[in-house]
């Protein structure tokens, strides 16, 4: 006897394990062979797997506000195999709420309700909304903007409850609020890996055996029998594995979203909820947020409480309704209208946002956000502070918001690097490419500095600069007109060297006797009115370090000081009054492109 | 196995006896549950009770020169200290609002929260035809408001008009009394 038979029968005596299995799988399937079977069994395989990839994702993350989202981006970015993971886990949980849906479909299509299989019927209800809810505490966890701001007006829903609104808010998100925080997550963490979890596992099993007891009452197969092995079994496997591959086509069409870390003060204004809940709020769109003839009650209590409560007892009344003659009729008109109807407004919902675009806009920025940071998070790591403290300290981020708040009502960001701010009419200097010889020149060209992009708006515009630059191109013949030209390239080649921007530091190397040339050429030419290394007098701004971060951060903070403007400073605020040094510096660092990119071979990470 | 059962000897049974049995494996069971269900009850709801952080007085916003005279919003972090479970963070921003001075003296402030589920409104410029457009509009739900707040669709997702803060201005500067209020009810109370 071989050394696994003696094991086999040492655990047969102790066990009857083998006589178990073998009388289970020769025994005929209850009820007979049918692919109802295989999507039970496609249920069950998708909450193993959950179970599978939930576990091994849960030794990974940690739920705070500020390590939320810094550990599904280790998973999703650094951990080998971590994004198949992730996005295994994420697509499995869609795929379920959609059978499962299906499965609650096709038993009401069967009639699969009547006596004695009701609670059958409403424990196939239950999974199906024990399915959604997860999906919901789930979505919370990532901490990105998006899951930030859907759960936020999520769990806002909750005020709409009269009474008790405002005390069931604070027991959602677990403080006194009104921001969810840290504890919001730990709270939505058990929720989803332990109660509803375990809840669904619970449901799944006494679904499968109420429905085992059913078969034995009722006692008639109408199906061909056969054995379970491997006549279901088969069915069973297939039914499972086209579950994954629709699940791995899904994660291979696009992984697991990401967005950019979660931000109070900085809202998602894209937040959708997922698309099993677009239905609802196509149908909340409908209903005005006015409240009810001066009760205090908002109607908007109707489509997000009254409405799906009423459809989940309807659906749970099937049963009853089926005793009425034309009941099944009835029931499959009930599934047919809010199912058709909740499909319909999903799509006139989609199709909506398809075509707004202010909300294109806004999910664009979004993606745009979330590859910076992850481009922030892998070029310098993340501070225990979390990866929202990179985007608040890069210059392309929020030195870009800062200056989107502070100048570029007046000051247009057109031509250099980062974002862009156009206006109409602007009212001081384009800054879009400042600091480089080609802008710096403009200043020194009669046309262009009395364009829009440089004086044209200002009270500069026929200033003493402006004369000035003016008298010097008079009445020049061609050689000296070409002359005048080439000093003034090398005069605005030595300012580009002040400021010594950190992607044009190439471009200047090369220049070293133009620029040296170009300092004599300043000396004579312009120190008597611009002041420039200790050297000449004071009337125009002093250009000492001209475009420098230093420079800058000075005549942002007040370009009324003597040694800038003075008291003819036309309308640019004193920006130290409002703004933090660290905020003035972002825009500085903002201005002058100096912010971390990534090397280019870097950005292959799904 | 259910034939199993049929196999154990029926055992006498003493009513009385039964009766304070019974009674009392119940009670014993319950009582022992008492002490860990109530904890967890407890500690689960007490969220429900906890009140935020107390409405801070005027707090300093902006000076009035940095506020454009032609009443165009402008959006203005709240910085204070703000708490987070356990952890505090000293000077962080705890909220925003929209200032518009509307003449030399005067300024209104408005909660960016939407009334309806507190998504933040933004305020946008649109082209309508010829015309420019100037409105505050909450993205989430499509909730369109007058400059002055109020709402201006035919069947509006707000519930109420957007909320207004008290201001005042010393010395320059403007001073905002910022609190947050209840969402999705039709009057507007403070949410604390």
């Amino acid at each position: 006897m071989s050394f696994w038979q003696r094991l086999a029968d040492w655990l047969e005596e102790r066990t009857g394990l083998k006589t178990a299995i073998h009388t289970c799988s020769a025994r005929a399937v209850l009820g007979g062979l049918c692919w109802g079977n295989a999507v039970r069994a496609a249920i069950l395989f998708g909450l193993i797997v959950q179970a599978i990839t939930g576990l091994v994702l849960w030794m990974h993350y940690s739920p705070s506000a500020q390590t939320a989202w810094e550990s599904v981006y280790y998973i999703q970015y650094q951990l080998p195999g971590g994004w198949l993971l992730r996005g295994i886990h994420h697509y499995t949980a869609q795929v379920l709420v959609a059978l499962l849906a299906l499965y609650v479909a096709g038993m009401v299509f069967l009639g699969e309700y009547r006596r004695p299989r009701e609670l059958v019927f409403w424990t196939a209800i239950f999974l199906f909304l024990c399915s959604m809810a997860l999906c919901l505490t789930g979505d919370l966890l990532s901490w990105d903007r998006n899951a930030f701001s859907a759960t936020t007006v999520r769990v806002r829903f909750l005020t709409l409850l009269p009474l008790v609104g405002q005390s069931l808010l604070k027991i959602a998100i677990g403080g006194p609020g009104p921001e969810l925080g840290t504890l919001t997550l730990t709270r939505f963490f058990a929720l989803h890996v332990g109660v509803l979890a375990f809840g669904f596992a619970l449901l799944l099993w006494a679904h499968v055996a109420l429905l085992r007891r059913v078969r034995v009452v009722t006692n008639a197969p109408p199906l061909p029998a056969g054995p379970y092995w491997p006549a279901q079994a088969v069915r069973n496997a297939a039914a499972c594995l086209l579950l994954m591959g629709v699940v791995l086509a899904l994660v291979g069409r696009e992984g697991a979203p990401l967005g950019s870390p979660a931000d109070p003060m900085h809202f998602y204004d894209a937040a959708r909820p997922e698309w099993s809940l677009r239905g609802v709020y196509g149908l909340s769109e409908m209903i005005p947020g006015s409240g009810i003839f001066g009760t205090g009650l908002s109607w908007k209590i109707f489509p997000i409480f009254i409405i799906p409560g009423l459809i989940v007892v309807l659906f749970l009344a099937m049963p009853f309704i089926s005793r009425w003659r034309w009941g099944y009729w009835a029931n499959v008109g009930i599934l047919v209208v809010i199912g058709g109807g909740l499909g319909i407004l999903t799509l006139l919902s989609y199709r909506a946002d398809a075509k707004d675009p202010r909300h294109q806009e806004a999910v664009a920025e979004e993606q745009q956000l979330a590859q910076r940071t992850v481009e922030l998070a892998q070029g310098q790591g993340i501070p225990p502070t979390g990866a929202l403290t990179l985007l608040k300290t890069d210059p392309k981020t929020e030195g870009a918001r800062l200056f989107e708040q502070h100048c570029a009502s007046c000051h247009a960001h057109v031509g250099g690097l980062g974002k862009e701010f156009r206006l109409e009419k602007p009212t001081a200097p384009n800054l879009g490419a400042f600091g480089t010889a080609q802008q710096i020149r403009g200043w020194l060209d009669p046309q262009r500095i009395q364009s829009p992009e440089y004086f044209g708006g200002t009270a500069f515009k026929n200033g003493h600069m402006v004369q000035t630059i003016k008298e010097m191109y008079a009445d020049l013949d061609a050689d000296e007109l070409k002359e005048l030209q080439e000093q003034m390239d090398s005069i605005a080649l030595m300012l580009a060297a002040e400021a010594n921007l950190p992607h044009y530091q190439a471009d200047l190397a090369q220049q070293k006797a133009r620029i040296d040339q170009g300092r004599t050429l300043f000396q004579q030419n312009c120190a008597g009115c611009h002041r420039f290394h200790g050297k000449g007098t004071q009337s125009g701004p002093e250009l000492t370090g001209y475009g420098s971060l230093g420079w800058l951060v000075e005549i942002t903070s007040n370009p009324a000081a003597a040694k800038f403007y003075g008291s003819r400073n036309d309308r640019m605020p004193i920006f130290e009054k409002e703004l933090s040094r660290q905020q003035i510096e972002l825009i500085a660092r903002f201005i002058r492109a100096e912010w971390y990119e990534a090397p280019k071979a870097s950005q292959n990470a799904r | 196995m259910a034939d199993d059962i049929s196999l154990r000897p029926e055992l006498p049974t003493g009513q009385r006896r039964g009766f304070f049995k019974k009674l009392l494996a119940l009670g014993a069971w319950i009582a022992a549950y008492v002490a860990p269900v109530g904890a967890a009850v407890r500690s689960f709801f007490a969220p429900a009770r906890q009140k935020g952080q107390p409405t801070a007085d005027f707090t300093q916003v902006a000076p009035l020169d940095s506020l454009p005279e032609d009443g165009t919003p402008k959006k203005i972090p709240i910085l204070a200290q703000r708490r987070d479970a356990w952890m505090v963070y000293p000077n962080e921003p705890i909220g925003q609002i929209f200032l518009r001075r509307l003449g030399k003296e005067q300024v209104v402030a408005f909660q960016v929260k939407c009334p309806h589920m507190g998504c933040a409104i933004s305020y946008v410029e649109e082209k309508q035809g010829q015309e420019v457009v100037k409105k505050f509009y909450c993205p989430c739900h499509k909730a369109n408001f007058d400059l002055d707040g109020r709402r201006t669709d035919a069947v509006s997702e707000s519930p109420r008009d957007m909320d207004s803060l008290e201001v005042k201005i010393e010395g320059g500067f403007v001073y905002v009394q910022f609190k947050n209020f209840r969402t999705g009810t039709p009057t507007k109370e403070e949410e604390v």
